[in-house]
Parts: C-alpha cells; sequence; structure tokens
C-alpha cells in the first residue's frame, strides 16, 4: 500500500528533523501505531490523525492507499 | 487617526453614574497595542495601589484589540483585567464571542469601570447613548437565564455579558458569561463585577470601523480565509474541537485525576471528543470570524434533568471529568451547565469540588460540616457543592474562598493537596512528568493556569521512549520516561510571548496554535487594517513588555510576592504519580528551583524572581522601575 | 443564480455580514450587511441564516417604482428611492435594512460575497458562471 503522511506544523515543531510529507509502501494491512513507528514518528507525540478528512483512532487498521494527516501535540480549551 | 481602532475609551463611574469619553492616546495603543496590554498598562495606572479587589475603587477593564471586529480569522476576541479576588494581584481572563466587536461598533475600544452601584445594575450601551439600568428583574438569576432575559427585552442583536449568583455573591472565582456559552472564566473577574453590582452589559453599535486599506484588507482577509481552509487540520480539527485532546492528554499521563492524586483516567474514551459528537452536539458554535468553531452546543439527559450547554471544553472535560472522576460526558456535561448558569469558572469551581471530596475521604471534613456525604465520581455530590459555593451557603462559604485559602482555614494536612498556584486553581495537565508544563504553570501571571505557555508537547516529545524502544517492546502504549528538567526555560518564556500577543491583537490563537495559519498572515492583516507596519518580532517585544508589566503588577499589590509564590502544592514535589503512563514520576523540590533559576535568569530576574531595574529599562518600563523602586 | 442557506452548517460566525458590507459599501461595518444571522438560544441551539431569495416583493411594493430586475438580482435605483420604507415592510424575510448612514434601505445585490467567505458551507450560491 501506498501511504502518504503529511505531517501538521505542530508536529514538525517538535520532529523538526522530519520533513512536511513522507510516503512510504507498506505491506498489507497495518495499524495506523505500527505505520507511525515505521516512518519513525513516536506515536504518543501525534495528537490526532485524519484520513478522508475524518478523524480516525491511531488503532485503526488501513488496509489500502491513504493519505493521511497527522496532527502534533496542541492545547485544549 | 488611529486605523483599525474605534478611537475612544468609554469610562463609566458606577458610583456616580457618569460616563466619560476619551480618545484613545496613540501612545498606549503604539506601545501596546490593544486587548491585553491595554488592560495591563490601564491597571498599572490606574488602579490605587493597594487597592482591596472588592473596594468600589477597584477596576474593571474590558479591552478589544486593533483587529478585533475586523474581517480576520477569530477576531471576536475580548480581554477582561482587575486586581483578583482570588490572588489578589494581576487578573485577566479573555473571552470568545461576540462582545468586542459590538462594542467596537459602537464606538469604543475599552471600557473602563469603576465605583460600585447603589443598587443592582445593568450597563446599557446602544452606540453614543450609554446608560445604567435596573437589573433588579435579574439580580439573582442564572447567567444564562439573564442574557436570555434582557436580549429578549432588548432585542436579540444586543449583545451581553452577564454574571450569575456566584459573581453576585462574591465567590472568589466567579466568571463572567456571554452568547450561552462563552465565558471570561478565570482569576475571579466575575466577583468584582458582582462587587461593583453590575449584573451585566448590553452593548450595540451600527458603526464602522476606520480600516488602513479597505482594498487590500479585503483581498487578504478572503485570502486568509481559504488558507485557514487549506490546512491539513481544518475538516478533522473542528468537529470535536478541544475535546478532542482528551484521549492524547490520557495516552500521555497527564490527565487530571481525583484531585491530581494521579494522571490517568481509565474511562477517558466515555468523556472524550467523540463522546461530545456522539451524545451530546447538535451545532458547532463559534465566535465573531472564526472559521473553526470550537464550541460544542448541545443537549445533555442526566438522571438530574436535561440542560442545553455549550461545551465541554477540553479543562472542564479535565476537571469535572477526570479531576471530579465524572463518568460519562452527559454528567460532565451536566455539571459544566450548571457552573454557566450559576457563574462559576468550571476549572476553579471542579477543582474546589475535587478537594473538598478529598477532605471528605480523608475525613478532614465531616458530613455534619458538608451536609451530606459527597464522593468523587458522583454528579449529586458534584452539583450539591457547586450550589452551596455559588450561593455561599452551609459549607459553600468555606469553598467560595478557593482552595488557597479554603485549606489555610481547615488545615490538617489539607494545604498539601490544594491544587492551586498563588490561590488560582489548577487547569487541564497533570505535570509531574512535564517540567516545561510544570514550569509554565508556576510562572504564569495570574496563577496556575496553562494557558501562557502550553510546552506539554515539548515536554512529551523529550520524555516519550524512543522509537527503537517502542518497537522491540512491541507497540507504543507503554510508560514514559522521566523527562529532562534542564533547558526548558527558554521555550516557555517564547510561548510566554507568543499566546498572549494574540490577547493584544484581539484574536484568537487557534488558526495559528492548532492549524499553523503562519504569523506573516497576522503582519499583513495588521498593516491592511492599522497602517502600521509591524513584523511578528516587534509585536512579540510589545508581549514581552506586558509580561514584565504583569509581574510587577502583583509585585506591586501582594505582599512578599516573589520566589514563593512561584511553587506548585506539595503534593506535586511530595508524591510521585501512583500509576498510568508516567507511574513514579514527580519533580523533586530541587528540580522546581533548577526550573525557576534557569527562568528567572532567561528573564532578567533577580534569584527571588524580581525584575531587575535593568530589565525593566530594556522592554520599556522605566516609570514602572522608578515607581517599584520608590515603593509607590 | 441565486443563494441558498445550508442551516446546520452555520455556527453564527458572521463573516458574511462583513463581506456584505466590504463587497457593497467598502465599509467594516455588519450594520449595513443584506443578510442577517439569527441565533436561537438557549433552544434549540443553532443558527439560522437569513438571506434575500429575490422574490421581488420589495419591487412590487415600492410606490416609486425605484426596485427592478437587473441580471437576476432586485436592486434599488437610489436617485428614485425617496425612503419611504414601504420595502421593508412589504419584504416577507426581513433581509431589508435600514441605516442611519443612508435614505435607500440596504437590499442584496446577488454579489456572492457572503457565499465566497463562509468558511463552513452554510452560504451556497448556485446556478450562473
Amino acid at each position: 500500500m501506498r501511504i502518504s503522511l503529511h505531517l501538521s506544523g505542530g508536529l514538525r515543531a517538535v520532529l523538526a528533523h522530519l520533513p512536511e510529507t513522507m510516503t512510504l509502501h507498506v505491506d498489507g494491512p497495518a495499524s495506523l501505531r505500527d505505520i507511525l513507528v515505521r516512518a519513525g514518528i513516536n506515536p504518543l507525540l501525534v495528537m490526532v490523525v485524519i484520513v478522508d478528512g475524518e478523524r480516525v483512532d491511531k488503532d485503526v487498521v488501513v488496509d489500502q492507499d491513504a493519505e493521511i494527516v497527522l496532527v502534533g501535540p496542541m492545547a485544549g480549551g | 487617526m488611529l486605523y483599525g481602532y474605534a478611537g475612544t475609551i468609554l469610562e463609566v463611574n458606577l458610583t456616580s453614574g457618569r460616563a466619560t469619553k476619551t480618545p484613545l492616546p496613540e501612545n498606549l495603543a503604539r506601545d501596546y497595542i490593544g486587548g491585553r496590554g491595554f488592560v495591563a498598562r490601564l491597571l498599572w495606572e490606574r488602579l490605587s495601589w493597594g487597592t482591596n479587589p472588592f473596594d468600589p475603587e477597584n477596576l474593571i477593564i474590558i479591552a478589544t484589540g486593533p483587529l478585533s471586529g475586523h474581517l480576520v480569522p477569530a477576531s471576536g476576541k475580548t480581554h477582561f483585567g482587575t486586581k483578583s479576588p482570588a490572588t489578589g494581584g494581576y487578573a485577566d481572563s479573555n473571552m470568545g464571542g461576540h462582545f468586542g466587536p459590538a462594542l467596537k461598533y459602537a464606538g469604543y475600544d475599552v471600557l473602563l469601570l469603576t465605583g460600585r452601584a447603589p443598587r443592582p445594575t445593568y450597563l446599557f450601551i446602544e452606540d453614543e447613548t450609554v446608560e445604567l439600568r435596573s437589573a433588579e428583574p435579574w439580580w439573582g438569576q442564572g447567567a444564562i437565564t439573564s442574557e436570555e432575559g434582557l436580549k429578549n427585552e432588548l432585542g436579540d442583536e444586543f449583545r451581553a455579558i452577564t454574571i450569575g449568583p456566584a459573581g453576585e455573591n462574591l465567590v472568589r472565582f466567579a466568571c463572567i458569561s456571554h452568547d450561552f456559552g462563552r465565558q471570561a472564566g478565570r482569576a475571579g473577574v466575575g466577583a468584582v463585577m458582582g462587587s461593583k453590582n453590575l449584573k451585566a452589559i448590553a452593548v450595540k453599535g451600527t458603526g464602522g470601523l476606520p480600516v488602513f486599506d479597505v482594498e487590500g484588507l479585503f483581498k487578504k482577509s478572503r485570502e486568509a480565509y481559504e488558507k485557514v481552509k487549506a490546512k491539513p487540520g481544518f475538516t478533522g480539527w473542528t468537529p470535536e474541537g478541544t475535546a478532542g485532546i482528551t484521549d492524547w492528554v490520557n495516552e500521555v499521563g497527564a490527565f487530571p485525576t481525583r484531585n491530581f492524586q494521579t494522571s490517568f483516567f481509565p474511562g477517558y474514551k466515555n468523556i472524550n471528543g467523540r463522546a461530545v459528537v456522539e451524545h451530546l452536539k447538535i451545532t458547532d458554535k463559534g465566535c465573531f470570524c472564526c472559521p473553526t468553531p470550537c464550541g460544542k452546543y448541545g443537549k445533555a439527559k442526566t438522571g438530574l434533568g436535561e440542560v442545553y450547554v455549550e461545551g465541554p471544553e477540553y479543562e472542564s472535560i479535565a476537571i469535572l471529568g477526570g479531576d471530579c472522576t465524572l463518568g460519562s460526558i452527559e454528567e460532565v456535561a451536566y455539571a459544566n451547565y450548571v457552573c454557566d448558569e450559576l457563574g462559576l469558572d468550571t476549572i476553579s469551581a471542579g477543582g474546589v469540588a475535587a478537594w473538598a471530596m478529598e477532605c471528605f475521604e480523608k475525613g478532614i471534613i465531616s458530613e455534619e460540616q458538608v451536609g451530606r456525604e459527597i464522593r468523587f465520581g458522583d454528579l449529586d455530590s458534584v452539583v450539591y457543592l457547586l450550589e452551596k459555593m455559588a450561593a455561599r451557603e452551609g459549607i459553600g462559604d468555606l469553598l467560595a474562598e478557593g482552595v488557597m485559602r479554603a485549606s489555610a482555614t481547615l488545615g490538617h494536612g489539607s494545604e498539601e493537596f490544594a491544587m492551586h498556584v498563588k490561590g488560582l486553581e489548577w487547569t487541564g495537565y497533570e505535570s509531574r512528568n512535564a517540567p516545561g508544563m510544570m514550569l509554565a504553570y508556576m510562572t504564569a501571571d495570574i496563577g496556575a493556569h496553562h494557558n501562557r505557555a502550553w510546552a506539554l508537547g515539548h515536554d512529551v516529545a523529550g520524555s516519550a521512549a524512543s522509537v527503537h524502544d517502542l518497537i522491540s517492546a512491541g507497540g507504543s502504549k507503554g510508560k514514559l520516561a522521566k523527562a529532562t528538567v534542564a533547558g526548558k526555560a527558554g521555550r516557555v518564556i517564547e510561548l510566554q510571548h507568543i499566546r498572549p500577543l494574540f490577547d493584544c491583537l484581539g484574536v484568537c490563537r487557534l488558526q495559528y496554535m492548532e492549524l499553523g495559519f503562519e504569523v506573516e498572515n497576522y503582519e499583513e492583516l495588521f498593516f491592511r487594517v492599522t497602517g502600521r507596519k509591524m513584523s511578528w518580532d516587534e509585536l512579540l517585544e510589545v508581549s514581552e513588555r506586558v509580561w514584565h508589566l504583569t509581574r510587577a503588577f502583583s509585585i506591586r499589590e501582594v505582599e512578599g510576592f516573589g520566589r514563593e509564590s512561584d511553587y506548585p502544592p506539595p503534593r506535586f514535589f511530595q508524591e510521585p504519580i501512583p500509576d498510568g503512563p508516567n507511574e513514579g514520576h514527580y519533580l523533586s523540590r530541587e528540580e522546581l528551583d533548577i526550573l525557576l533559576d534557569e527562568y528567572y535568569a532567561g528573564r532578567g530576574w533577580n534569584k527571588d524572581g524580581i525584575p531587575t531595574e535593568e530589565t525593566l529599562r530594556r522592554v520599556g518600563l522605566c516609570d514602572v522601575a522608578e515607581q517599584l523602586a520608590q515603593g509607590r | 443564480m441565486e443563494l441558498r442557506a445550508v442551516h446546520e452548517r452555520c455556527s453564527g460566525c458572521r463573516a458574511c455580514e462583513l463581506a456584505c458590507a466590504l463587497a457593497n459599501f467598502r465599509e467594516m461595518n455588519p450594520a449595513k450587511s443584506a443578510l442577517g444571522i439569527e441565533g436561537r438560544f438557549p433552544a434549540p441551539g443553532d443558527y439560522r441564516v437569513h438571506l434575500c431569495d429575490q422574490c421581488g416583493a420589495c419591487a412590487e411594493a415600492c410606490p416609486e417604482d425605484a426596485i427592478a430586475l437587473q441580471n437576476e438580482a432586485y436592486l434599488i435605483d437610489p436617485d428614485l428611492c425617496t425612503g419611504c420604507l414601504t420595502c421593508v415592510d412589504a419584504c416577507p424575510h426581513g433581509v431589508m435594512y435600514v441605516h442611519a448612514s443612508t435614505e435607500t434601505p440596504i437590499k442584496c445585490t446577488l454579489c456572492g460575497a457572503c457565499a465566497e467567505i463562509c468558511p463552513r458551507g452554510a452560504i451556497v450560491m448556485e446556478g450562473g458562471a
């Protein structure tokens, strides 16, 4: 599967060495957590994951090509 | 010509009933920009030293910024300031909604209130008409009910702020309410309004605002909204709003639980953002000109009744949910509604309730003193305590003083777990393994507040296990390593300039902080509106000036203010976190001293946390330096 | 072309009112806009977008024939308007507005600035180029 990860400004503020967009090729179904680990991103730093404009849980299993937006830590209110 | 501003300060003396309009001074706008800058400067200049917060001489300053009311993303923010009944020092609170823009359209940048009305009163403003009118019909009624009543009487186009019974009864953490769900929540601004017998302010404005470059601004505004909409997080963030961070805060072990006894709440999925959307939400409700409405307005059904409420926000989930351990989102929302109607800050009131419940568990207060049994996780207990606080009835009279004063009165070790700094109750981030965040809480000007410097992301980045450890451990749901203590001060100081700058400009910081809307946009919008070319760094210098000014104010007003005022409660430096992702961690007194020493050095303050004369002069506060030296 | 409201998407921000006044008057003043956002609080807890649907009731009511259809929108000729405000009463949607700075009532010109700025998709311009 071709997975494109788009890192938000907030995430890159804590992972400054990573680019804004990363593309991975992953075999077979994989959980988002595993995909993040493979990309060198600690899942604990990702606060929100958005796939196709909708928020998903980090334990969701991805089984096809996907554009995934990763949002880093940010304050509540 | 001050483009962007309405150009006038409206001062109302509630004792005499006199309203005075004066031109907004150009040097005030130049050196302090607006909003929080105006609040800090006017408090310094106009408040007599040593005034008691509940004296008629205390001031309430309500200030908009130059961007408030303009077609700029999220330009509805209004800033409130006073001398705090909770801390005795600097108090300010920022509020969203639509009130500030209305003030500007009526012709006023700042509303300065002094004195005390002889009877329950509300302030009526319609363009140039300014009147004090009787608030007898609404005195004693809830903040939401009063706003509804006022708008029914005056017309829906009026924007109103109100206080509830808590403000009327001088509860030290009473808030000011607006637009059925927004608040100026913290530091007791509502109590000061109550001490002035001022129930509400209603404003309608039909004037326009002067813009330096209308064509250029209109073009840039439209671009700005397109840019925000194009941000990757735009569609995903809004549906859950701030409640959406609940899962993450638990995963990283920073969630207030049982009066901050621990930092992970096993039932968090029942009170998270998804729960808000699935069980409560009717409307995404937003502030003036905001593209990412964070308000989640909805309906909650519980055993105690059915209510409409905006919320709960993350903070209310953290304190009413985790800290008081209410287990369902409906119950959290219900408690939130009760706070809103009574006019209580959900954070402080929830924190006080949690403290009371721990005191009860430990046998420090009895069933007889409380009037009944109270238990963590019990909605009935929480609502009982909130109602008692707001009315200052029975145990409520002690609780209405806030945890600092209440624990000093009660004794028996209750001070050890009175979770406050300077007299203001702790907010939604348990920080025993987050040194940057801990430092932020210790040094925030109004007391324990997260919002000046949200440093938690950086703390977690440092303490989260390395990726290799994660792979070998088979996952990422494990324990966090101890976060490094050294080197945190620099980032905290930076954030303390960036975040409050938005409070000076009169816009919300969310699009920048959460979506990454770039600062260059604000530079250009500021120029098109005001005609002033200021770089972001130059704007930050103003924010830095304001930081030292608010510190100076507290030094001036609070006896013995200094390093000792900056420590967190003993729970945080004596008790390791008992369970969850941060099990075993805490920050020792020595580590807190490392944080403070580094911070004071970075700030140009002495070892007691007092700004040096050199520092005050460097940031353009020569008169403040002189007055502090003279003691007047 | 016509403007359509998607009420459930409205968050009450009123950027549309500002954009309207800027587009038609080059002024930063929502009191000079030709549409209205109504909040229904505390219950049912939502917003309604009050738009002109170019129904022509204003034109029919005008005793001076000052309101005429031009390119799908009814527009007021300020030279013919006497400021009698009959059209304001005649409007079935309450979207003819009066402002102290102008004798002529304020009416939607179908410029679409509101639909363009709305960050929520609560106002949509349909049909046309």
